[in-house]
């Protein structure tokens, strides 16, 4: 995406397990969004492509139908893909943007309801040659990590409703398969950053993200996120060439309570075993943050 | 059935008197239909109109004639009334038709309302009626407590076939064509059905009677009113509109002042969140049409399946209470609540709401809600339109306790929704006198009629804004001021209490009583004082004295500035500052 041409923008959404209902609540405003996006003439073309990873497809022929009507009427392409199997967040996002023109691609979490300036904010982050990614501020939990009050540069970029130069993306691989849904975004980010690529938060392009409470006011976990959420931090420990990190959370879980816990420990030490852990990358612990429990320093 | 009723200054009458005093009756014909004995006979002529009295019983009609006054035997729900009174009339000008105690002696008064109508009168025939009040409190008492008593005479007269409300009144004879130009409905707090005295739902010293009459004059104002005595004048009959359908679940009111677009943008994104889309929002702007628009902007971003569910009106003036009252007036969900433009809510805040409906209908019905503090962000140059300063805290996450709640709200706007039929049938509505608390005031006068159904789950967050938000500039003497003010409020009547209050109320006065004998034992002298009290004692008398001994070298500084030369200079700078302060 540059200043100098319209560019194209290619909205890329897996989907798993959701029903129709979830489904229509994050296509419409996404859809309007890009719609609103468009008409400032940012945009010369856009397009929604949704992959499918359940047992069986979400859409039937006449629901796909729908949404491609939607999104016609307001000049927009989309398309629909069943892959049949599970590919997981990061393969199914690969899966859809492989061969894609677009000049940028944007990552939509299924459990999202973006603002109608959400998408025009982000595109204009791309503006900044060296911004490569930007991400959107979510409500109403909003996420605590750190950013620069003026600048919005940023350690990394949540996948939820993120914005990725493709060009940038294609030239890292895209997301990392070995990394199934969780804690892509943030290994994306810093393979970004290591090519010397800027990551911005917009707090102004807002996404309301579908998170609820406890009564202790923290967020509740989803179904796989205890397990994905700590196989992914070792997986980036290891990947970026934190031992020290490593070591730390098989000491915190040598008395883990829940089974999710333990069954990541165990797998990654089965994988450590097997050799099947994702490749080390050069230089990583220059852009990793392992701080507090987190990928970087908090905001509160 | 024949009355011999006498004209009477104290009597509805009276009311119909002082009511035909403002039209011109002099030349013209008087109808009085179902005159009986022609009580009112004497009034209309000293008022200059022609009396002629019509009535189903001819004996009555015979002993009036015998007084030398016109009368005619007519059957009032005969299919020809109306040639009948046509024929009676004759070319005389109609100024006047009198139907007082007679509409709902009839199966369809509407035909004779109708035929008044098309075949008596002119333009400018005016109708007076007086009709018995079937929603007079001592009914609604006592047939709370299983009693009917019908009467010779009276609200409950054997005769009577048909019993009107004020709304059902109103409709039959807007229905016939006739509309309402004047009233002088006649009270009578203790009516004929006052009986017996002592009985606990109608008695004026009973708790319950008391009550029962206060949920009775929030409903309207016919409480106290033992027959309407109304004027109208003969018109097209109005269509009458049938109910509502389709109505949402949920009335959304957010008040807005137009000055936070981004948050709103964020607030309505929340909104287009839901799993439960059956929902409406009433946006009430605060302001003038410079605001308006700048919300209608802001709603025109969205997508139509979120801007269509929502509606935009304005209003000027007046406190906050103002735009919330104008929006609980256009709410036609099932429940209501508010919601303000900078809070936040989950995407299962309407379905928890619906699920607490569900379970306990007419309830209200609460949800917890986590806060966070917040500040604008844009004031240094920043990206963001604000800052949030914390996470999320679980601050109002306990259970609803209705003790807790008159001494201090514990419930942000947006964490609970009453039901619309508190608003459109008793009358609930915020105080517009309130400058703060009012969210408190009507929470908690909507929570001592329907009870509260605790969903105990957080569905809401309130960003509490660290500076430039309204509530900071509120000085401390006011907000005090107003929750006395609703408490006395709430204290001056009676009210119900949830199950397990007395359990509640026990257990504070037991604590109070512990509290009372510790100071006892403590202020006695004679008293042995356990050692850890009497070493904290000991430490907070040291405190205190070097807390004075502070206090008094700061009093020597103050006196020392005093006389400075710098102070004196600033003098008209601070009385300057204190002015404003006062005002």
């Amino acid at each position: 995406m540059s200043t100098e041409r319209a560019g194209v923008l290619l909205a890329a959404v897996v989907l798993h397990d959701q029903n129709l209902a979830d489904v229509w609540r994050m296509f419409r405003p996404l859809v309007r969004a890009m719609e609103l996006a468009g008409r400032s003439g940012e945009l010369a073309d856009s397009a929604v492509s949704i992959g499918d990873c359940s047992a069986e497809p979400i859409l039937d022929a006449k629901a796909a139908d729908d949404l491609r009507r939607h999104a016609a009427d307001r000049g927009i392409d989309f398309g629909y893909r069943w892959f049949n199997e599970n590919l997981g967040h990061s393969g199914g996002c690969n899966e859809l943007v492989t061969g894609a023109r677009a000049d940028a691609l944007l990552f939509v979490n299924p459990d999202t309801y973006c603002a109608p300036t959400a998408v025009a904010q982000l595109l204009a982050a791309l503006r900044d040659p060296w911004v490569v990614a930007a991400d959107a501020r979510q409500v109403p939990c909003e996420h605590p990590k750190d950013f620069h009050p003026i600048t919005g540069e940023q350690g990394w970029a949540s996948g939820c409703f993120l914005i990725v130069r493709r060009t940038a993306f294609e030239e890292i691989g895209g997301f990392d398969t070995a990394f199934f849904t969780y804690g892509n975004d943030v290994d994306l980010s810093w393979r970004l950053r290591l090519r010397g690529g800027k990551l911005r938060h917009v707090p102004r392009a807002a996404v309301f993200h579908d998170k609820r409470l406890t009564a202790r006011a923290e967020v509740v976990p989803t179904r796989t996120e205890l397990y994905q959420g700590l196989l992914a931090r070792f997986m980036l420990a290891h990947r970026y060439g934190h031992p020290d990190v490593i070591d730390d959370l098989r000491r915190q879980l040598a008395a883990a309570e829940l089974p999710a816990h333990r069954q990541a420990l165990a797998d990654f030490e089965s994988m450590a075993v097997a050799g099947a852990l994702p490749v080390q990358v050069e230089g990583g612990a220059e852009v990793a943050d392992f701080r507090d429990g987190d990928y970087g320093p908090r905001r509160f | 059935m024949r009355y011999e009723f006498e004209y009477s200054d104290a009597s509805a009458y009276a009311a119909v008197r002082r009511l035909m005093a403002g039209f011109e009756l002099a030349g013209g014909v008087v109808l009085d239909l179902g005159a009986g004995n022609s009580p009112m006979a004497d009034v209309v002529r000293e008022s200059g109109g022609e009396y002629v009295a019509v009535d189903l019983d001819a004996t009555a009609v015979a002993a009036t004639a015998e007084r030398g006054i016109e009368s005619h035997v007519v059957d009032l729900g005969g299919d020809d009334v109306g040639a009948r009174l046509r024929k009676i009339v004759a070319d005389r000008r109609v100024a006047a038709v009198l139907a007082l105690d007679v509409l709902e002696h009839l199966v369809d008064p509407a035909a004779l309302l109708g035929q008044l109508r098309t075949e008596v009168v002119d333009p400018r025939t005016v109708l007076l009626i007086s009709v018995p009040n079937v929603t007079h409190a001592d009914l609604g008492g006592k047939l709370l407590a299983g009693r009917w008593d019908v009467t010779p005479t009276g609200l409950l007269d054997v005769t009577h076939v048909r019993f009107f409300t004020g709304p059902t009144l109103h409709g039959l004879l807007r229905g016939a064509g006739w509309h309402e130009v004047a009233r002088q409905d006649f009270p009578l707090r203790e009516s004929d059905q006052h009986f017996p005295d002592s009985h606990p739902a109608i008695g004026g010293g009973a708790l319950l009677a008391r009550y029962l009459r206060n949920v009775r004059d929030l409903a309207d104002e016919f409480g106290g009113v033992n027959q309407f005595v109304r004027a109208y004048l003969p018109g097209p009959p109005a269509v009458l509109e049938p109910p509502a359908t389709g109505a949402p679940f949920l009335s959304i009111v957010m008040r807005s002042q137009g000055t936070k677009p981004d948050s709103m943008i964020e607030v309505l994104t929340c909104l287009g969140g839901q799993t439960d889309a059956d929902w409406e929002l009433i946006i009430s702007v605060h302001g003038d049409a410079e605001c308006l628009a700048g919300v209608r902007e802001v709603v025109d971003l969205f997508d139509e399946e979120v801007s269509s569910r929502i509606r935009l009106t304005s209003v000027l003036g007046g406190t906050r209470s103002k735009p919330a009252n104008h929006g609980l007036d256009l709410a036609v969900g099932e429940y209501v609540v508010f919601l303000d433009d900078d809070d936040f809510v989950t995407a299962d805040w309407v379905a928890t709401f619906r699920a607490g409906a569900r379970r306990a209908p007419g309830s209200v019905i609460r949800v917890w809600c986590a806060d966070r503090d917040v500040e604008p962000g844009d004031a240094d140059g920043g990206i963001a339109p604000y800052r949030p300063l914390t996470g999320l805290r679980p601050t109002f996450t306990l259970p609803f306790d209705l003790v807790q709640h008159l001494y201090e709200n514990r419930t942000p706007v947006h964490c609970f929704a009453v039901p619309c039929a508190l608003v459109t049938e008793l009358a609930t509505r915020w105080n517009d006198e309130l400058v703060i608390c009012e969210d408190w005031d009507f929470l908690l006068r909507s929570v001592l009629l329907c009870g509260v159904t605790d969903m105990r789950k957080v569905t809401a967050v309130y960003n509490r804004w660290s500076n430039g938000a309204s509530v900071h500039t509120i000085p401390t003497w006011s907000w005090s001021t107003c929750r006395e003010w609703v408490r006395h409020q709430i204290d001056s009547r009676p009210f119900l209490m949830p199950p397990g209050s007395v359990g509640r109320l026990a257990e504070l006065y037991e604590a109070s009583l512990r509290v009372t004998e510790l100071e006892a034992r403590l202020n006695d002298p004679t008293a042995a004082v356990p050692a850890e009290v009497a070493a904290e004692l000991a430490r907070t008398r040291q405190r205190a004295e070097l807390a004075e001994h502070a206090a008094h070298h700061l009093r020597l500084r103050v006196a020392d500035l005093e006389r400075s030369t710098s102070w004196r200079i600033t003098a008209p700078l601070r009385r300057l500052t204190r002015r404003r302060h006062r005002t």
